[in-house]
């Protein structure tokens, strides 16, 4: 399923929907520091979807499918102003994974 | 939630690691951090006094481990080796340490686990010499890599000095010291620190403005080129706002401070240009990508290295197998450099953001950069923007039988009450005509149409013209037309010259402006363009900028940041045309200080060179990586052998230190190339490509 999100889409897969339920489909940006110890190291920033059971009012929620695909509002600049095409899928071993998403400001 | 200034990490406020800066608290992620923004000068101290005692005592274990032999030779070698593996090396395994804690690896954790595995492997030797047969120590090894990375990161840190003095040059240049002027009149030097919003202060000829305030007695001259790039003297008189930073040329002023320190305009152009460097490039998520799994593969290939060499040697008959196979290890360990492609994107939007702020263009939002390289259309606001924001009467038309100078009278009237530079300019031309103006009631403006109310017990209204050609206003009284005021914008300084440069950079130039379709066409005509859309009510400027997206371009949109926020926001690159005092504005990605159109043609070269910079610097360091682990892990052993893992590890050492500096030299590189290009569209305005290798 598709999901017009601003200037970019997000394409769920279908299983992904199946397996939520009356649950909520959220992506967050989780930062971390670089691998330098040093005050100009790149911060790692990564994109994780989680199935959550509450929508937090400050996310910005899509319907998708009879649930809501919510994501922080960083994300969804990202994915506007970077006209980015952005995937969830399933895998076997890892679970929710996304891909075709880079952090924009 | 407030970010850490120093790495830029959030964190969660009413931590109790903070600071408070003009009355400001301030958090950060650790005290390291901490300590490096109140005391930078205390790590780098700190640095050197380590570095000092890692060479006085590696050159002596040098000098030992291959020239000289005698009794105890290995103990003397462990003695001189514990101050440097201890003292020298500490700064890594408390980096290690961290890292550990957080569960994240770093460079300090490789570089950690290779010294500490050459030095206990050389210690097991000297305390038990025949455990292993023919084992020999290194603690030449593991003090040189404590030594050699410690030096490269002491150099690092010089360069990364030379590229963070630009963005500090405009904080170093204010004044310690202000001439403070009492409630009595006295004039006493006070530190200028010291001075606070409200507190009045002269500043001499030759003397730089340390505060921002307004001028309440005195005229004088100032360079203002610091902070907008244009050179021209600035005429400044009583009412008058001025900037730190800015050079007060020929009089001596009197001003009352607005704002000190970190607010001043010049603390906010500094701030941004500290913060530009966690912007980030799209290109950037591969060292996301590449950090991520960095550490786990760089520890996987050193420990498949070690066993593939215990097997084979042990499988050959080798008796340096436990040797090559520790000195592999230690190798692939220690040459692994995961900064380099930690700094390759931060030390060149630094430098990027500093390159721009001396072109008096301030960027607010460094991520912008990359969107702003891709554009391939400008959309120009035309009010404020190609022209200038206040317009010029440029004749009346009086209908009804009613003179002149009364239909102007009643219009400035109405118009006293409005800030609007429609209104400012009625009033200025009603003063200039020594015009007597009347009191007026019941005012009422309403945003992009004109305002009403009553004047001398008639209703009176100003509203935009839709009949006039050009832009005007229409004049009522009592509901019926009485004349019109026709109304010119300028022509910005420059603007045929940036459009050009635009056009000749493959750009698309398109116009937006609320004025009719006369006006707009006539301004669009002189400027050589044919794409403009007249009319437009400032909510509609966004929808037109979503239009050209939809069509596929990356749009830029130009604005004097006024009535154009949601258009700044919706368009890729939102660029604010502004003065001064207009840093603290929330919209746009970039500020143009300088109201020089030719900025925006400069910006996107700025952009270019740098995204191509970034580029450049990532897949640097992902080569260097990518080239030299299997070095380490001894692809060259069957063209020179085992004996090359003598000084492998040493040499590793020496790689990793310096490959950081390469990547921030590299970057420092970018400022002149750059400001070559910059002062050529300056003198000729020549044609330059949007991107390209640096």
């Amino acid at each position: 399923m598709e999901i017009q999100v601003g200037k970019g889409t997000i394409t769920i897969e279908g299983s992904v929907l199946d397996g939520i339920g009356k649950n909520y489909l959220v992506l967050k940006l989780i930062t971390e520091a670089g691998p330098c110890t040093d005050a100009m190291c790149q911060i790692i920033i990564t994109i994780h979807a989680i199935v959550e059971s509450n929508l937090n009012p400050e996310l910005i929620a899509f319907p998708a499918g009879g649930t809501y695909v919510a994501m922080e509002p960083a994300v969804y600049r990202s994915i506007d102003r970077g006209r980015q095409s952005v995937f969830v899928k399933e895998t076997r071993h890892s679970g929710l994974v996304v891909k075709g998403f880079t952090p924009v400001q | 939630m407030p970010t850490d200034p120093v790495c830029g990490m959030y964190v969660p406020e009413g931590s109790s690691i903070f600071t408070v800066v003009d009355g400001e608290k301030v958090y950060f992620c650790s005290k390291s951090c901490m300590l490096e923004y109140t005391s930078p000068d205390e790590r780098e101290k700190s640095l050197r006094y380590r570095l000092a005692v890692a060479w006085i005592f590696s050159i002596p274990i040098l000098i030992i481990t291959y020239l000289l032999q005698f009794a105890y030779r290995d103990y003397i070698l462990l003695l001189l080796t514990l101050p440097v593996q201890v003292y020298s090396g500490y700064v890594f395994y408390q980096g290690a340490y961290m890292a550990i804690k957080s569960r994240q690896g770093n460079m300090d954790l490789l570089i950690t686990i290779g010294t500490v595995t050459a030095f206990v492997f050389s210690l097991f030797i000297t305390i038990f010499p025949k455990a292993i047969i023919s084992a020999s120590i290194y603690y030449d090894a593991s003090a040189f890599i404590i030594t050699l990375i410690l030096t490269g990161n002491y150099v690092e840190n010089s360069t990364k000095k030379r590229a963070n003095r630009s963005a500090s040059r405009l904080v170093d240049m204010i004044p310690a010291t202000s001439h403070f002027i009492s409630d009595s009149g006295e004039v006493v030097d006070r530190k200028t620190s010291e001075i606070s919003t409200g507190d009045r202060i002269l500043v001499k000829p030759g003397e730089m403005f340390p505060c921002d305030g307004k001028i309440y007695e005195g005229v004088t001259e100032v360079d203002q080129s610091i902070l907008t790039g244009e050179q021209e003297p600035v005429v400044k008189r009583v009412g008058d706002a001025v900037f730190s930073g800015t050079s007060n040329l020929n009089g001596s002023v009197r001003m009352e401070v607005s704002k000190t320190g970190r607010n001043t305009t010049v603390g906010q152009i500094y701030d941004l240009i500290r913060k530009a460097s966690t912007g980030r490039a799209k290109v950037q998520k591969i060292a996301d990508r590449f950090s991520a799994i960095f550490i786990p593969i760089v520890l996987t290939v050193a420990v498949a290295s070690a066993i593939f060499w215990l097997i084979f040697l042990s499988y050959v008959g080798s008796p340096y197998s436990v040797e090559i196979a520790v000195l592999s290890f230690v190798s692939v360990v220690v040459i692994a450099c995961p900064c380099a492609i930690g700094l390759a994107g931060p030390i060149t939007m630094l430098i990027s953001s500093s390159i721009s702020s001396e072109n008096g263009i301030v960027v607010k939002n460094a991520g912008s950069l990359d969107r702003l390289a891709k554009a391939t259309r400008v959309v120009f606001d035309k009010t404020g923007t190609l022209t200038g924001s206040d317009p010029e009467i440029s004749s009346i038309t009086v209908s009804g039988g009613m003179k002149e100078d009364d239909l102007l009278a009643l219009g400035a009237s109405l118009e006293l009450n409005s800030n609007h530079p429609v209104a400012k300019a009625i009033t200025n031309e009603a003063k200039h005509r020594n015009l007597i103006l009347h009191k007026s009631t019941g005012i009422k403006e309403t945003p992009g149409t004109g305002i009403e109310g009553v004047v001398d017990g008639n209703k009176i209204g100003l509203a935009r013209s839709m009949q006039q050609s050009g832009s005007a206003v229409d004049i009522l009284v009592n509901g019926v037309k009485m004349g019109s005021i026709g109304l010119e914008y300028p022509l910005r300084d420059g603007s045929r010259e940036a459009i050009d440069q635009l056009q000749s950079m493959g750009l698309s130039v398109s116009v937006l402006s609320g004025d009719s379709e006369e006006a707009v066409k006539d301004i669009t005509q002189r400027l050589g363009l044919s794409d403009f859309h007249a009319g437009v009510f400032p909510g509609q400027k966004a929808d037109i900028v979503k239009e050209y997206q939809q069509k596929g371009d990356y749009v830029i949109f130009v604005g004097d940041g006024i009535n154009d926020t949601v258009a700044l926001e919706t368009a890729d690159v939102g660029i604010a045309m502004g003065s001064g005092s207009d840093i603290a504005r929330d919209s746009g990605d970039l500020i143009i200080l300088s109201n020089d159109l030719n900025s925006i043609p400069k910006a996107i070269v700025i952009a270019g060179k740098t995204i191509s910079k970034i580029r450049q610097n990532i897949f640097w360091a992902i080569g260097y990586n990518s080239a030299l682990i299997p070095v380490a892990a001894g692809i060259l052993v069957p063209a020179f052998g085992l004996a090359v893992y003598s000084v492998l590890p040493m040499l590793a050492a020496l790689a990793m230190g310096f490959s950081s500096t390469t990547v921030v030299t590299n970057s420092i590189l970018m400022k002149g190339r750059t400001e070559k290009i910059l002062r050529d569209i300056k003198k000729t305005g020549v044609s330059m490509p949007v991107s390209g290798s640096t």
